[in-house]
């Protein structure tokens, strides 16, 4: 306990967490402003262009909607029987709208659902590089030599690190989260385009943060254990970057039978609270191979036993391995 | 003497190191005893094991086999028991740069839960209460050094290690830091200090241990172990190579210094001018000198020279034995 607490005041001495904190404050505000961007109401001038394109639409479609609505209904009649199943080409939705003129703005309804989970991954890769250089700094000057001549109990050392990292990176976490949602809100409240934002949606946008808040304790208490095995950040961090963005990359599109078993896969169905993937399933039939794409869920409990088992793994290796090693 | 008459006792300590050309030997059934009290220097050459021998004492690598106690305790077993009791610098002051002296010194202080203004007595004590709020980063070499022995004082030891301290250091410094060891014996501490040059550990410490190649070749008193070894001849002359022949076939012992040769084992000057005059070989300079560790190393073993790469034949002409370990020594 008392190694905790001097290892959190270690913490709280290094420059390293300011600067990531300063860049965690940079990238939020580079979001917050390209939100503000995607956001804006159209101008004067985009709404006249709109207009004119609209009204030029709607008059070939006064002239010709009626045989065009009549050719979808009949398409779509012999492609059900072609299939054996109904299809839908959504022929009541062919008058032209105003706004398929305009620039798409995302209501603050999906940039909360699906682009805050990507939002998410900000926080938790800075927790990584905090959890990695708290280990793998002392190990790469030597300090930990100084401190083991103290503290020669390398369990309790080692665990308290770990520790320590993770319960920084819950609050660091929680404040740029914090500042994303509350950033794009206020961009989309400036807008006056909140529009009317259910409880069960900011129900779903706290969870989110939430479990981003616990992936980030997570992930830099899995950062110092890779500092430990590792002992130099950058090939650290090197190895995980490489891992997931490019030999997870280059799986997911050679064997697509794989991807439940990718980390970010898990990661984030459990940020999302599940996702899902396609694979292709092929058969033989009369005709030759037949292929269908098949949509496969990944589920937040799948993804936490994944992920919980992983960073178990992780932690216990680091420790073993730190037991017994010779330390320079 | 029994076993808590010593401070640090090893019995056939053993550590080999994993290379690229095999396994490689860096302490070898070592059998070291340093009594409890005063100052006993660790001798030996680069690479010849001491800082392995002291990371093992202290519990940072582990070794192959044999035992080792500190004030009795097993090590590393006991070692949580123990370490309050020594503090030790291995091979550099090591630090947070970008912390403070003091910031440094506060954490390790609380580690050990040692009472408060604890600090400040170890910063004021080494001088250097009024840089502690300095980054560690900005400490010359010197400030460094008293930050770590200052570091060690925050558990009020009974056993100080201190690993090549006044490496890098100026005259100055050197000065300083003995001054600090002797002090610190006459508390009552032991003082364990290692060294790869003789002058400097002679003049300090009561007791030495010499070690060549991870193995043990000499230890006791001072005065005992180096006693008058320490003197050798140096010898200017036009033909170095012809005059070394000579003197070799009289039965001394000689090795080439650049320009001059060092005669060991022969303490009369008189002796050397007329061996190299009755050859044919005029002297240009004869002086007696102060030697190093290598003299006594050359008498302890009968080897000529302490590198890996000698060449030659020891006096006699019989095979020579091995040279002691300053191979591989790059750390
Ligand atoms: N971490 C290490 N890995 C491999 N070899 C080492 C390591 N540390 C020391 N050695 C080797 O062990 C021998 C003894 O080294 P060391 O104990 O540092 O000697 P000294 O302190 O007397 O100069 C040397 O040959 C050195 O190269
Ligand atoms: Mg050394």
């Amino acid at each position: 306990m008392r190694l905790l607490g001097v290892e959190l005041r270690r913490l709280a001495a290094r420059r390293l967490i300011v600067l990531v904190l300063l860049g965690g404050l940079a990238a939020t505000v580079l979001i917050v402003v390209g939100a503000w961007f995607s956001a804006q109401p159209p101008t004067e001038a985009q709404l006249a262009e709109a207009q004119t394109m609209y009204e030029q639409e709607l008059e070939y479609w006064e002239q010709n909607g009626e045989q065009m609505v009549t050719d979808c209904l009949e398409s779509e009649e012999v492609d059900s029987e072609l299939e054996g199943e109904d299809v839908d080409y959504g022929c009541d939705q062919m008058a032209p709208q105003l706004e398929w003129f305009l620039p798409y703005s995302p209501p603050l309804e999906e940039v909360f659902t699906s682009n805050l989970t990507t939002m998410a991954f900000l926080p938790v890769m800075l927790m990584l590089i905090i959890g990695v250089t708290v280990t793998a700094a002392e190990l790469s000057t030597g300090t930990m030599s100084t401190w083991l001549t103290f503290v020669p109990r390398r369990t309790r050392v080692v665990l308290s690190k770990i520790t320590a990292s993770a319960l920084v990176a819950v609050p660091l976490t929680a404040l740029i989260m914090a500042l994303v949602v509350g950033g794009l809100y206020g961009v989309y409240a400036f807008h006056g385009t909140t529009g009317t934002i259910s409880v069960g949606l900011w129900t779903e946008v706290v969870w989110i943060a939430l479990r981003t808040i616990a992936l980030g304790a997570v992930t830099a208490a899995v950062g110092s254990a890779l500092g430990v095995l590792l002992r130099h950040t950058a090939v650290a961090l090197g190895l995980v970057f490489v891992w997931s963005v490019v030999v997870e990359q280059i799986l997911r599109g050679t064997a697509p039978g794989l991807q439940p078993y990718l980390l970010s896969m898990n990661l984030i169905a459990w940020v999302q609270g599940g996702t899902s993937y396609w694979i292709n399933e092929c058969r033989d039939s009369a005709d030759g191979v037949l292929c269908e794409g098949i949509e496969r869920t990944l589920s937040m409990g799948a993804a936490s036993i994944y992920l919980g088992v992983g960073t178990v793994v992780v932690l216990l290796l680091a420790t073993l391995v730190f037991r017994r090693r010779d330390v320079g | 003497m029994g076993q808590t008459d010593y401070a640090i006792v090893t019995r056939e300590l053993r550590k080999t190191y994993r290379g690229a050309r095999g396994r490689h030997v860096a302490v070898d059934s070592l059998d070291l005893r340093v009594p409890v009290g005063g100052v006993h220097g660790f001798l030996g050459p680069n690479g010849s094991g001491k800082t392995t021998t002291i990371r093992m004492l202290l519990g940072l690598v582990r070794a192959d086999s044999g035992r080792m106690r500190i004030f009795g305790q097993h090590v590393p077993e006991q070692l949580p028991e123990v370490v309050g009791r020594v503090g030790a610098i291995v091979e550099s002051p090591k630090f947070f740069p970008s912390f403070t002296g003091r910031t440094n010194l506060d954490l390790l202080a609380r580690a050990i839960d040692a009472p408060r203004g604890r600090v400040d007595e170890v910063l004021e004590a080494t001088g250097l209460r009024e840089r502690g709020a300095d980054r560690y980063r900005g400490y010359s070499l010197g400030m460094k050094q008293r930050l770590a022995i200052a570091a060690t004082l925050l558990k009020q030891p009974d056993l100080l290690i201190f690993d090549e301290p006044t490496n890098g250091l100026d005259p100055a410094g050197i000065h300083e830091i003995r001054g600090t060891m002797r002090r610190l014996a006459d508390e009552g501490r032991t003082v364990l200090v290692s060294s790869h040059i003789l002058a400097e550990v002679e003049q300090v410490a009561d007791t030495v241990s010499i070690i060549g190649r991870g193995r043990l070749l000499a230890t006791g008193p001072v005065a005992d172990v180096i006693g008058d070894r320490t003197a050798a001849v140096r010898v200017g002359v036009a033909e170095p190579e012809r005059a070394r022949q000579v003197l070799e076939t009289a039965g001394l012992l000689v090795r080439v210094e650049g320009q001059h040769l060092m005669v060991d084992g022969e303490r009369d000057p008189a002796r050397i001018s007329w061996l190299l005059g009755t050859n044919g070989l005029w002297v240009n300079e004869l002086a007696p000198v102060r030697v190093g560790l290598e003299s006594v190393f050359l008498e302890l073993t009968g080897s000529t020279t302490l590198g890996a790469d000698d060449s030659g034949t020891s006096p006699g002409g019989e095979p020579r034995s091995p040279s002691l370990g300053t191979e591989g020594g790059a750390r």
